[in-house]
């Protein structure tokens, strides 16, 4: 029996959409009807060369009615429908043909649910998440659409035909495109939307189903508390086999983390988990909160049993990577908390196996490398774990180096990548600024002389090149620079820092000054370039020329800085100055704590991660801090005593890590 | 009714007193047969009876046994060794006999105890009819035999309590017992009640190994007829299992002896402890649960205090901290917490501090401070973690404080807890030579040297080693220089006292002087050693607040 199919749209201004949806189901419809409700661009004659009959239904403020208008001249035996920024995947084809011929066996199945996989992101991160939508069904005059919006026929449906069968369409898959950032403000639909729902509401407040959209459409606004009652509210007395209640309990659950509700998550999603054991993206985000909330024994648990579950239903709707590559990067981060690299490592590496191009994975495992002390194994172990078959790969390495300033191994993959491509201004400039740090300052000033007076990146390297010049101490060259730059109108904060290089060489003194965030992030940028190339009497010229306020705000940030560069004398006097303001900042107690342990002062060590611990007992790492001072003042005793009783045996076997 | 107590002993002076003070006005008349005594046992005995006897010993416990009941007139016999108590809190002697009614002798509760709490009891037959025909059998674990059991009653008291008595006595005996039991066992060597006293004795001299056989042997022969016997031989061999390292049969013989005893509590305790050691936690905690869920056992069963009760409650704690499930943890904890057993308290403490803080952990057992010792497990875990100020708390919330360890608590938590001076104004109250550090350490603080050292210097003739250790310190801190070296005769004394004030100091947050205390301490190879057993205890420690912090990241831990 060869049974016809209609296509049934309704359309408005989709020219950028309607011929690659019409193109997908070339061959798979038999007919294809499309109803404009008011388009004012080329969609009407698009779709008539891809073979659609079109009709005109001026918009009325349902979509129901439009839908239905769509409905009246179907003359197929069954209706597929569609819209404009969705379309039939792959082999849509045979699947659909084998569905509505196979009909003969299966005389009760009214419609069939189908799998659809929604396009979620926008520029550099789009991901996948399928759900389920009812799309195909017998064409028959007492079938038609309800609902101004998000409008419905499965329930009409079943009002109808109380005994219809429904089933899920197994390999037919259809893909959407229409929640991609760039569709979502392209058309405004998220107001649009609103408006249209609470209209709708207020005529229907029984509607379940019209709330659980109203409170999806308040989420996408972002108006997450109101989203969370409204959700509540149609989720309370719901029928457990409801088949959108796993998404509508995850939408509960988002909407209350995001309005930063953990607690109400927490029990939307032990709610759902009692009806939904299995439901993997429930257990993340109970992850996700326990992580927040620091009780990461629960965190880990919860990421390790995301992880294990086995292939989610379609109904559940599943997020892209929550039981993979997400969840992994959490682990990992878990590691880090505990201070255990090993861990660490080895779970971003899964995050990037599950998913090679999620950047946040890939940043962590390269600080974990320590590419800046350690260029050579960093550089090995990166070619191991990372497949470099792209440009862009090479790329995106060296912006994370770069960002971690590893110049030696940014330069690298920067070189490999303008080997490939012509680069980008900016990425000549890091170019230039690895190269400067490399000490190969003549390249670098060839690089920076390049760039024309026009370009954005202009004033950025010709401080670079002022900056070269600063750490040669050469003022005579210094001079036009810093007329120049001052004459291209720098802002307040950016010239208080170029005052500051350029009286920073001169036994005259200025006022000193402070500055505000932008003179600051240039400020430490500077100094952490000066420390990279051992220019430490330049930073200490350079810092003299602040207030002492000044270099007390951010005493931590220039005591990391010190520390980092292998300063700890100056990281313990800028750290002790930050805490003198901020005396329970647990961060900087810990930080202090291991400037004391590097410069042997272990008791000091020990008393300041005791403090760490009474400013901030949820964080991990005070302990292990402390544990690790214990255990090294501990290794400390035994081998002074081992050096002054060699008669002794004990002390050797205990150093040896035998018992007493 | 009329009840005679009798007993016989040897060399008994330290114990006899107590026990014959303990059945005064429960007896009309004490027998006493004496087998030899060389010390003052006789002349004991006489200030409570006329009627003591000498009996030459001759290796044999029941014809001296049997002799003593002959001298007995009255209707009933009553029988005690010397190192144990009647406790007439328990029950009523008198009332027992006196509705025996058909009864011909009764099993009274033996509590064999090792702490107040640490008991397990035993049904005995030490009450019956003097009529001529019971009588004692068995040259060494003589037994009375009573050959109708209808006529024999399970009575739930009195309780007699009995205490182990110092180790070198003890083993002296149980030398004399071994011997007595080897030539019994020649002349009947197949017979199961020997095998198990010989294993009894072994273990008692922590022969574990030589033990082994004799409970193996005892379990295999003897019946459910005989369960006064089997059940503690069972237990005795899970325990000989144990100390030999043998858990997997442990283990094996545990599956099949609960099978056979399914509501024996102190078999699925004893599982649960051996699933433990092999740190398989969930296995464990049902094996816990299960003894918490049998209830204490049918009458005839030995059974130790606790085991279906506190020490199963606290284990399963242990079991679900290790699992994680500290929520779960947390209540077995605080229920096993009780008036006889304290100590989980501090577990519970331990839980609550590392993961709710103190504040919320001293509102949550502010409750608890019952008992003298509940107040001190509490205040000394508030102390451990650095929270002296709330180790006071506790103190004064206690009821009464007139309880010397709570007061000498009391004097230390101030010194501690930054109130030197308050410490100072206790002193008249309490008289503690143990408390001379912690006073020296007020003075210290007070910066009253000559106090401190005066002080000190009142120590010297009896505590050397630990007047030096101070002196040290006192000098340390007026001067900046140490003394001189610990001396050598005294050092323990020494090391243990430095440890303390740097254990104290460092938990108070007295960092310089702990600091001093460490700078002694390492001036002998001994007190380094200490010193570095003493960091590894507080890396452990922080360590195990880390894990009850986080539970399940335990994985994660490095």
């Amino acid at each position: 029996m060869n049974n016809k199919i209609s296509l049934c749209m309704i359309v408005k201004d989709e020219e950028k959409n309607i011929r690659r949806c019409l193109a997908s189901v070339a061959g798979a419809v038999d007919e294809i009807i499309v109803v404009d409700t008011g388009s004012q661009d080329d969609t009407c004659a698009l779709a008539v060369a891809a073979g659609a009959r079109v009709y005109r239904h001026p918009w009325n403020g349902s979509f129901a009615e439009s839908r239905n208008a769509s409905l009246e001249p179907a003359t197929g035996e069954w209706i597929l429908f569609l819209d404009a920024d969705e379309e039939l995947a792959a082999g849509g084809r045979e699947v659909l043909r084998r569905l509505v011929d196979a009909d003969d066996d299966d005389v009760d199945v009214e419609g069939y649910f189908v799998k659809i996989v929604n396009y979620l992101g926008g520029e550099g991160w789009i991901e996948p998440s399928p759900d389920l939508v009812f799309r195909l069904f017998r064409n028959r005059r007492e079938y038609r659409f309800h609902g101004a919006i998000h409008e419905q026929i499965v329930d009409v449906i079943l009002a109808q035909n109380p005994g219809a069968g429904y089933r899920i369409a197994q390999d037919l898959e259809i893909i959407h495109y229409g929640y991609l950032d760039s569709h979502l403000d392209d058309k405004d639909k998220k107001a649009r939307n609103l408006g249209l729902i609470r209209q709708e509401l207020a005529n229907d407040p029984e509607n379940r189903l019209l709330r659980y959209h109203y409170g999806v459409e308040l989420f996408r606004a972002e108006r997450h508390r109101e989203a969370a009652a409204e959700l509540t509210a149609a989720a309370r007395g719901i029928d457990p086999h409801t088949v959108y209640l796993p998404k509508l309990l995850r939408y509960i659950v988002l909407a209350h983390f995001a309005a930063g509700g953990f607690g109400e998550a927490m029990e939307t999603i032990r709610l759902g988990l009692s009806l939904f054991p299995d439901y993997a993206d429930l257990h993340y985000y109970a992850g996700l909160i326990a992580f927040e909330e620091k009780r990461y024994g629960e965190a880990h648990d919860y990421f390790l049993r995301t992880v294990s579950l086995p292939g989610q239903p379609p109904y559940y709707a599943p997020f892209f990577g929550l039981r993979g590559f997400r969840s992994y990067f959490y682990l990992g981060r878990l590691g880090e908390v505990f201070r255990n690299e090993d861990q660490a490592l080895q779970y971003y590496i899964a995050s990037l196996r599950d998913n090679p191009s999620f950047m946040p994975a890939l940043e962590n495992l390269v600080r974990l490398l320590k590419p800046r002390e350690d260029p050579e194994n960093a550089g090995l172990a990166l070619e191991g774990i990372c497949d470099f078959c792209t440009p862009q790969a090479h790329l995106s390495m060296a912006r994370i180096l770069f960002r971690q300033s590893a110049y030696r191994l940014a330069l690298v993959y920067i070189d490999r990548y303008t080997a490939q491509q012509e680069p980008q201004p900016e990425v000549t400039l890091w170019q230039a600024i690895c190269l400067f740090q490399q000490k190969r300052f003549l390249e670098a000033l060839r690089i920076l002389d390049g760039f024309a007076p026009g370009q954005d990146i202009h004033p950025l390297a010709r401080l670079n090149k002022l900056l070269c010049f600063w750490l040669q101490g050469n003022t005579r060259k210094m001079r036009p620079l810093v007329d120049e730059l001052f004459a291209m109108g720098l802002s307040l904060d950016t010239g208080a820092v170029v005052g500051l290089l350029r009286d920073s060489l001169h036994k005259r003194r200025g006022p000193r000054v402070s500055l505000a965030d932008e003179g600051t992030a240039l400020l430490l940028d500077i100094t952490q370039r000066a420390l990279d190339l051992g220019a430490r009497d330049r930073v200490d010229a350079l810092l003299a020329g602040l207030t002492p306020e000044y270099r007390r705000e951010n005493g931590r940030a220039l005591g990391q800085m010190f520390f980092r560069y292998g300063f700890p004398a100056d990281a313990q006097t800028y750290f002790s100055l930050f805490l003198e303001a901020n005396p329970a900042d647990a961060g900087t107690l810990a930080q202090l704590a291991e400037v004391k342990a590097s410069l042997g002062d272990f008791p000091a060590a020990a008393g300041l991660y005791r403090k760490a611990i009474a400013a901030d007992p949820a964080e991990p790492g005070h302990y292990l801090g402390l544990i690790g001072i214990y255990d090294r003042m501990r290794l400390d005793v035994l081998r002074e005593a081992a050096g002054a009783y060699p008669d002794v045996p004990v002390f050797r076997t205990l150093l040896e890590g035998g018992p007493a | 009714m009329t009840i005679a107590l009798v007993m016989i002993v040897r060399d008994e002076e330290d114990n006899l007193a107590a026990c014959l003070e303990s059945v005064r006005g429960a007896v009309d008349e004490i027998v006493i047969v004496d087998t030899g005594s060389t010390d003052r046992t006789v002349e004991t005995a006489g200030r409570y009876t006329g009627r003591v006897y000498r009996f030459p010993w001759r290796d044999d416990f029941a014809a001296a046994r049997n002799y003593a009941i002959g001298k007995a007139a009255s209707e009933w016999i009553l029988s005690l060794d010397a190192d144990e108590r009647l406790d007439p809190s328990t029950g009523d002697l008198k009332s027992l006999v006196g509705n025996a009614g058909p009864k011909e002798a009764f099993l009274l509760p033996l509590y064999s105890h090792t702490a107040c709490s640490d008991y397990t009891s035993f049904p005995v037959l030490r009450l019956f009819r003097n009529n001529g025909a019971y009588l004692y059998r068995g040259r060494i674990h003589e037994q009375v035999i009573i050959d109708r059991s209808e006529a024999v009653a399970i009575a739930e008291g009195p309780v007699i309590r009995h205490r182990a008595s110092p180790g070198r006595e003890r083993n002296r005996k149980r030398g004399r017992n071994l011997a007595l039991l080897r030539q019994a066992r020649a002349a009947d060597p197949s017979n199961p009640f020997l095998a198990y006293y010989l294993g009894v004795e072994w273990l008692g001299l922590d022969r574990a190994e030589k033990a082994l056989p004799y409970f193996e042997e005892a379990c295999g022969q003897l019946s459910d007829a005989h369960i006064l016997f089997r059940a503690p031989a069972v237990r005795n061999l899970l325990t000989c299992l144990r100390v030999l390292g043998e858990i997997q049969e442990a283990i094996r013989v545990c599956l099949a002896e609960s099978l056979r005893y399914p509501f024996y509590a102190d078999l699925f305790y004893d599982g649960g402890t051996l699933f433990e050691k092999q740190g398989d936690w969930g296995t464990a905690a049902r094996w816990f649960a299960a003894a918490l869920d049998c209830g204490r056992p049918p009458a005839l069963f030995p059974h130790q205090n606790g085991t279906s009760g506190f020490l199963a409650l606290w284990h399963l704690g242990h079991c679900y901290e290790k699992l994680g499930r500290m929520e779960e943890a947390k209540k077995c904890y605080e229920q096993a917490a009780g008036p006889d057993s304290a100590w989980p308290l501090a577990d519970l403490l331990g839980l609550l501090l590392a993961r709710e803080g103190p504040r919320s952990a001293f509102a949550c057992v502010r409750g608890k401070f019952v008992t003298p010792g509940a107040t001190s497990v509490a205040a000394d875990s508030f102390f451990a973690a650095g929270e002296a100020g709330l180790a006071l708390a506790c103190l004064e919330e206690a009821p009464d404080l007139s309880d010397p360890g709570l007061l000498r608590r009391l004097f230390r938590y101030r010194v501690y807890g930054g109130r030197p001076l308050d410490s100072l104004a206790l002193l008249p109250r309490i008289a503690d030579p143990d408390l001379v550090p912690d006073e020296v350490v007020a003075l210290i603080l007070l910066e009253d040297y000559a106090a401190a050292k005066a002080r000190v210097l009142a120590l010297w003739r009896h505590r050397r080693g630990e007047a030096r250790a101070l002196l040290n310190l006192v000098s340390l801190c007026r001067d900046g220089s140490p003394c001189g070296r610990p001396g050598k005769m005294d050092l323990k004394a020494a090391v243990a006292t430095l440890l303390a004030v740097l254990e104290n100091c460092s938990r108070a947050g007295y960092g310089r002087l702990a600091e001093k205390a460490a700078a002694i301490l390492r001036l002998t190879p001994e007190g380094c050693l200490a010193y570095a057993a003493h960091l590894r205890s507080e890396s452990l420690a922080t360590r195990l607040t880390l894990e009850r912090k986080y539970g399940a990241a335990q994985g994660l831990l490095p």
